[in-house]
């Protein structure tokens, strides 16, 4: 067997292997995955840090849905950090201040630098950090609580999702989020979780006592800290049934500089936790922290192979390509086949899950035929921009 | 051999797949089940420390008792077991698929011996008269880019499928030698202009055959002549392969005959081009 060949098989093995291991993980807890441990009468004090940046359009709703949650007035501070926005952000933060609200304006940053600002203000025994985008809804803190009672799990990470308003990219976006929330539910049970997100998380406070602040010249400082807090072996726990919702990019021009941002960063940040492929992390460093890494090389290689299976069509070919269908089928079909027909499956599991969430099979259908073309192009952007060794900017 | 339509073969071939495709989803499916009851298994030895709905004393215990970070190596086992078990049966699948080509292929072969046949029974019948040639230019053609598409398969499915019968290549080859030899004779008795071009080559010993089989069909197909295509594997122990070798002289390849004259050595569809421009 040649060398070309043998790639084609450990990449169609590998991706075989790590579908499986989703699968598992799924039938093996699918009848606990959507549960959320027993309730308790424990309401510690909450402090939600929200740092903004011209983000006078969503700020007041945002506030607002905070504000309606179901928790004790007394029992909450939101901590409002306006990271030197151009717009009158600021003012809109003040306007709400209150008893609860606080309002604070500094020098421009970053994102990290406003969240460390506001978590050393913050005097709560949990602090949650979220994006100004972000919407919660009345049960998100009392869904997330429970987790806590584990005294190892040190951040519980919600339910992100996302409203969409009809249009196509916002429903793939939807059914994307989806099944990330769902592998993440399902990556908690092997102690997996890798980012605590941006548009709403909630810590111990101790935690960045222990652990630090934020990377404040971070890209993706929310995954950071998460492998932070892995790196220490703490938990981190996944809720599915604490929503928050999310603004998503509108366009593909900003959905692919999204991307590409959450590409770079993501693997700056692995890079940067390499040491934790040891066996001490457990399924962590032994599992996840590899898996990225040859995830990315497979995928390489796999362009890498595309690329070269059209160089070397036969001159033939052309005279019988449509014959060419019927006589292709063979091991690459049937394990490609099975890996499709489980991801959609897959999809279609993590949406049901969600009782409230409907989505038209078509849209899932789409969603794994046209994310994969959206992958590539920010894979392909992600390794131009390192090359032009490009500045960071959010 | 009755010629069987080709909608009843693929209609047998998709019914034999689909048994077999039932048959492996059904290992597959137990074999999940058997796993998922051995893993529950396991998972009652792995500690019980990540439980969350136990009470707070069992779950501070068992904390203690279990300082090491958990592996879960089982999940991992299982998973490349399930992986394995998918691979061989897309293997087995593979080779059925390209059994299932192989059969139809000679299915092909046959019918296009079929209609040689009657060609060639018509020719002798009509013996040198001239006036069935339009008969026998038109039968000629189809029956040339029939083999001719065989010849694609077959090259197909040994390179890229690595199925390769050389009792079907031989057929193969002694339908080729009756189209050349029967166009010959429709050249000579219906005064027409077609070029015969045939190619020797050798699978074993020769590094650019497989471009000068390339070149050969470039240049056809940029050519605004009429040229007809043969090619052999003197190689293979083809008793009509090696009649041609003798006949035309051939000591090396790739070797191109061209209107009965033997032309060794590699030459691009540019050179071809000329020859055939020059044999006229």
């Amino acid at each position: 067997m040649d060398f070309v060949s043998f790639l084609n098989y450990a990449i169609a093995f590998f991706s075989l292997f790590v579908a499986n291991v989703f699968i598992l993980l799924y039938l093996t807890h699918r009848k606990d995955y959507l549960k959320t441990p027993e309730q308790t009468d424990w309401e510690p004090f909450i402090s939600i840090v929200l740092p903004a940046y011209n983000e006078s359009i969503y700020l007041k709703e945002s506030i607002d849905t905070i504000l309606a949650v179901d928790y004790p007035r007394n029992k909450l501070e939101i901590i409002i950090v306006d990271d030197g926005s151009t717009d009158n952000t600021y003012e809109i933060a003040k306007q709400c201040e209150s008893n609860i609200v606080h309002a604070y304006q500094k020098k421009n940053g970053g994102k990290g630098s406003a969240l460390n600002f506001g978590i050393k203000k913050a005097k709560g025994e949990l602090i949650a950090t979220m994006d100004a985008d972000s919407y919660l809804t009345k049960d998100t803190i009392h869904e997330l609580l429970p987790f806590f009672t584990d005294q190892k799990v040190m951040a519980v990470t919600p339910a992100v999702k996302i409203k969409t308003d009809g249009s196509i990219l916002k429903e793939l976006q939807r059914v994307e989020y989806l099944m990330i929330l769902f592998s993440r539910k399902l990556l908690s049970f092997i102690d997996s979780v890798p980012v605590t997100p941006g548009p709403f998380s909630i810590f111990r406070a101790k935690v960045f006592d222990e652990v630090g602040l934020f990377d404040e010249h971070n890209l993706v400082e929310d995954q950071e800290i998460a492998l932070r807090i892995q790196s220490h072996n703490y938990k981190i726990k996944s809720s599915m049934t604490a929503d928050v919702f999310t603004e998503p990019p509108d366009n593909l021009p900003d959905l692919i500089r999204q991307r590409v941002r959450w590409q770079r960063g993501g693997v700056r940040n692995f890079w940067k936790y390499k040491f934790m492929i040891n066996p001490k992390y457990g399924d962590f460093g032994m599992y996840f922290v590899p898996l990225n890494f040859a995830t990315l090389t497979a995928m390489f290689t796999l362009f890498a192979l595309m690329a070269y299976s059209v160089i070397t069509t036969p001159y033939y070919v052309q005279y019988v390509w449509t014959e060419l269908f019927g006589m292709s089928v063979g091991l690459f079909t049937f394990v490609g086949a099975f890996v499709i027909l489980s991801s959609l499956i897959f999809t279609y599991l993590s949406v049901q899950s969600f009782r409230t969430e409907k989505i038209g099979l078509h849209y899932m259908v789409m969603f794994l035929v046209f994310y994969w073309y959206l992958m590539i192009t920010y894979n392909l952007l992600f390794i131009f921009k390192e090359i032009k060794r490009e500045g960071y900017s959010w | 051999m009755a010629v069987r339509s080709d909608w009843v073969i693929s209609y047998v071939q998709s019914h034999r797949l689909l048994v077999s495709a039932l048959k492996i989803l059904q290992i597959h499916f137990s074999l999940i089940l058997l796993f998922q009851n051995v893993s529950v298994f396991f998972n009652v030895t792995i500690p019980l420390s990540y439980n969350l709905y136990l009470q707070r004393d069992q779950r501070r215990i068992l904390f203690l008792v279990n300082l090491m970070r958990k592996l879960s190596v089982h999940l991992y086992a299982g998973a490349f077991l399930l992986s394995l078990l998918i691979f061989l049966s897309g293997i087995f699948v593979g080779q059925m698929v390209d059994l299932s080509n192989m059969e139809n292929l000679a299915g092909e072969v046959d019918s296009v011996s079929q209609k040689v046949s009657s060609v060639h029974l018509l020719l002798l019948m009509e013996g040198n008269s001239s006036s069935f040639c339009p008969v026998y230019t038109s039968e000629l053609d189809s029956i040339d880019s029939e083999v001719e598409l065989v010849g694609h398969k077959l090259s197909y499915l040994e390179d890229e499928r690595n199925a390769f019968d050389p009792e079907l290549k031989k057929q193969y080859f002694v339908l080729q030698a009756e189209s050349y030899l029967l166009s010959k004779k429709v050249n000579e008795i219906c005064g027409d202009d077609i070029t015969l071009l045939v190619h020797f080559y050798s699978n074993s010993d020769c590094e650019n055959c497989r471009e000068q089989g390339y070149e050969i069909l470039k240049s056809r197909d940029s050519s605004s002549e009429k040229i007809k295509l043969y090619s052999f594997d003197g190689d293979l122990g083809s008793p009509v392969a090696d009649a041609f070798k003798e006949q035309y002289n051939i000591k090396s390849y790739p070797s191109i005959v061209i209107n009965e004259k033997t032309y060794s050595g590699y030459k691009s569809s540019s050179e071809i081009t000329q020859i055939i421009k020059g044999a006229e």
